[in-house]
């Protein structure tokens, strides 16, 4: 088996951290006490209490354990007709795909990720909205090199 | 074992590079041979130059390709629509000379709908302004108890009708489109203009539909179909000259030879076939559904009679509504496939498929062969029994248009299982091979615990519903006595699995009581990945999912090392040198 050889900047995890506990603290919490209220309704408080805690559980280990088991995991290659992504931690995926095939390449940077000096490619094929073409937590400088480099590659494929 | 290696991995660096490196120069080794066959003079560089150049900046190109995967915001439109190339060649071309026979853009005259446009379109863009507005419609319906609010609402009702009418009598003025030799330009809008070019290289399919209102004034709709939205080349009302006309020029092999080959007559669907079709179309699923809910709304409004209906529940009663439920089912598909597919025909003129169909709505559908990428047959058990199938003829064009999602443009209802090869040798000629007769490879023995796991559990599910729905009755217990029917069931679906990469195919099939065959034409893939869960991985199993544009078509459970195989024979495709061996024959990718 072939594994591709570049990893993503160290940091993403601590992006993946930061940006998850956020999400948990002003979305996953909430949610989770209405989650508690509504078994409430249903039958016994320790079964709401049951639930709503696992939610949480689920949650916190996403977002602390899960970015490192993620960031080993993660990895890509642009080598000279396909870019290979392989990811996941659970679920793993391992996927190539065409240069000549892709459509457009961008890259994007959310508040937090401008703020950790990081970017992510996206790459765009006419399958569809897909997950593989996306690789996040790039430096800025490795990201625009990426990109420019698959544009040169790729081939003018019509549709 | 899969997992250990991994592990340490990252821990010994050199070993990688060891590994990688030897994987290169055996790619090289590899190309090499393909390269000699070509001759060196063939380089892909130069097969890119023509289509690059007329775009006049490098940032150009990006941007042209965005609409087949970003069609929903209306900025993409306004970008894939910059038009600086037509603009600037008639320009430099006409002071020159002005041959009679190629057309500039200069003399083309804009030519517009039919006036007629403006009845048959206010139904379809009243019915598109209500859905767009169905939130408010919704408030609407629930608050009008309230007193001193019928103005307001008449008056809204009034505003979302006049907004109909205005956007049709718009969409009538503003719409004007010609055609430039091989380009067809549709320019429409008034405040959001819309500049349109659908280039006939382009063009994954055609689409002419006439429906009672374009038979009264003796006009057709026709849509032009490219990978992506399907409202791209949308012309809604023209003469049947006008259509004819247009169609025969956007097809490109037509408008070389003056003398069109005759039609070769394919596929006749009987109404007797075309019933048969639709009987055979419901399937259980939905009927325990479709009771499911009308319970659980019976009891939501009237929990009393929903007792009562229950405690006189017998099992001949119950087995009665299921036949009248079924009933329905059957009748209310067998009346669609009527609606839908009356006096289906498929033909192949020259080198495009042509299928008219419909009763009351009358379709007429082109698909150029080169633009198929995938054929797939369905073949439900009943059907099989007779001795027929489905066929969908897939080409890239997908998008969503009036609110649904439409794919499969060439659907064969009804086809006799001794006639596959010949159809599908008539559909994708450029697919040589021959899945009814080839011997496929079967999934790994292990995927047989997975088939029968997944089998349980969407089985327990099914079940438990019908529970659900008969809590209230004495023998819902026996139900359960359902699920272990479901181990030979996925026995059969595991034993019918098959797969096969060839050099220019690759044919899927799984299924048992709804089997299917997916045949698609490897130079279409759009990507392709390899897919393992935990439970694979525990059985180092893996599976192959090849993306073409719109589907995802899932090979079945091998072995992993089989399957890195299986990706790595995919991946020759990504070398421009065989994608260049194929360009000289079709002359189109997708």
């Amino acid at each position: 088996m072939y594994q591709p050889q570049e990893l993503l900047d160290a940091r993403v995890t601590f992006y993946w951290r930061i940006s998850r506990l956020i999400r948990l603290a002003f979305f996953s919490f909430p949610f989770s006490i209405v989650l508690f209220f509504i078994c409430l309704t249903f039958s016994k408080w320790w079964v709401g209490v049951l639930i709503a805690s696992l939610y949480l559980i689920q949650k916190l280990v996403h977002a602390v354990i899960w970015p490192s088991l993620e960031y080993k995991h993660y990895r890509f290659e642009l080598r000279e007709h396909d870019m290979l992504v392989q990811h996941g931690v659970l679920f793993r995926k391992w996927s190539s795909i065409p240069l000549h095939r892709i459509q457009h390449v961008d890259t994007h940077q959310g508040p937090l990720e401008r703020v950790v000096g990081l970017v992510t490619l996206q790459l765009y094929t006419a399958a569809g909205h897909s997950s593989d073409g996306s690789i996040p937590g790039l430096l800025e400088k490795r990201a625009t090199n990426l990109r420019e480099q698959i544009i040169q590659k790729r081939g003018d494929d019509g549709v | 074992m899969a997992s250990n290696s991994e592990d340490s991995n990252p821990e010994s660096p050199p070993s990688i590079k060891g590994t990688i490196h030897k994987e290169a120069t055996e790619d090289e080794a590899q190309v090499s041979p393909a390269e000699e066959i070509l001759g060196p003079e063939d380089e892909p560089t130069e097969q890119i130059e023509p289509e690059t150049s007329d775009t006049p900046d490098a940032d150009l190109p990006t941007q042209e390709f965005i609409w087949a995967s970003v069609e929903k915001s209306p900025e993409s439109n306004e970008i894939h629509s910059v038009e600086p190339p037509e603009s600037e060649a008639p320009a430099s071309e006409q002071p020159t000379s002005e041959p009679p026979a190629s057309e500039t853009a200069a003399n083309v005259p804009f030519k517009r709908l039919h006036p007629a446009s403006l009845f048959i379109n206010l139904l379809p863009q009243t019915f598109r302004t209500l859905r767009g507005s169905w939130l408010l419609l919704v408030f609407l319906f629930f608050t009008n108890n309230s007193s001193g609010t019928e103005i307001v609402d008449l008056m809204i009702i009034f505003a979302l009708f006049f907004a109909s009418i205005y956007r049709t009598f718009i969409h009538y003025m503003t719409l004007r489109y010609r055609l430039i030799d091989d380009v067809l330009e549709v320019n429409v809008g008034l405040l959001y203009k819309q500049n349109r070019r659908l280039d006939v290289a382009r063009i994954q399919n055609i689409e002419l539909k006439q429906n009672p209102l374009h038979k009264f004034f003796s006009l057709t709709e026709l849509r032009i179909e490219t990978a992506g939205s399907a409202e791209e080349g949308l012309l809604s009302a023209l003469s049947i000259e006008e259509a004819e006309f247009l169609r025969s020029r956007l097809r490109p092999s037509l408008r070389k030879e003056e003398t069109p080959t005759p039609e070769l007559s394919l596929v006749k669907n009987s109404i007797v076939e075309l019933l048969i079709y639709g009987i055979t179309k419901r399937t259980v699923g939905v009927v325990v559904v479709l009771t499911a809910i009308a319970s659980e709304v019976i009891s939501l409004m009237h929990p009393k009679d929903a007792q009562e209906l229950a405690s006189a529940l017998s099992p001949k009663i119950i087995a009665g509504l299921f036949l009248i439920a079924f009933a329905g089912s059957w009748l209310w598909s067998a009346l669609n496939a009527i609606l839908n597919h009356n006096g289906y025909q498929l033909s192949l003129q020259e080198d495009s498929l042509q299928s008219e169909e419909g009763l009351v709505t009358k379709r007429r559908i082109e698909i150029p062969q080169r633009k198929v990428q995938l054929v797939m047959m369905v073949e439900p058990l009943l059907r099989r029994t007779i001795g027929y199938g489905t066929m969908f003829i897939e080409t890239a064009a997908f998008g969503v248009a009036d609110g649904r999602i439409r794919k499969t443009e060439g659907l064969i209802p009804m086809l006799e299982s001794h006639r596959f090869s010949t159809l599908l040798r008539a559909a994708a000629p450029q697919i040589d091979i021959d899945p009814w007769k080839v011997k496929l490879l079967s999934p790994h023995r292990k995927a047989l615990y997975r088939s029968i796991a997944q089998g349980l559990l969407r089985f327990s599910i099914l079940v438990g519903l019908l529970m659900f729905v008969l809590r209230t009755t004495d023998y819902h217990l026996y139900l359960l006595l359902l699920i272990p029917l479901s181990i030979p069931i996925s026995y059969l679906d595991w034993k019918w699995q098959g797969w096969l990469i060839t050099d220019n195919s690759i044919i899927a099939r799984r299924g048992y009581l709804n089997r299917r065959t997916w045949i698609l034409d490897r130079d279409k893939i759009q990507n392709a990945y390899i897919f393992q869960s935990p439970f694979m991985r525990y059985h180092n199993l893996a599976h192959i999912v090849v993306h073409v544009a719109g589907t995802e078509i899932v090979l079945p459970d091998i072995s992993k090392e089989d399957a890195f195989r299986g990706l790595e024979d995919i991946m020759r495709q990504w070398n421009p040198q065989t994608l260049e061996k194929t360009e000289q024959i079709g002359g189109y990718l997708i």
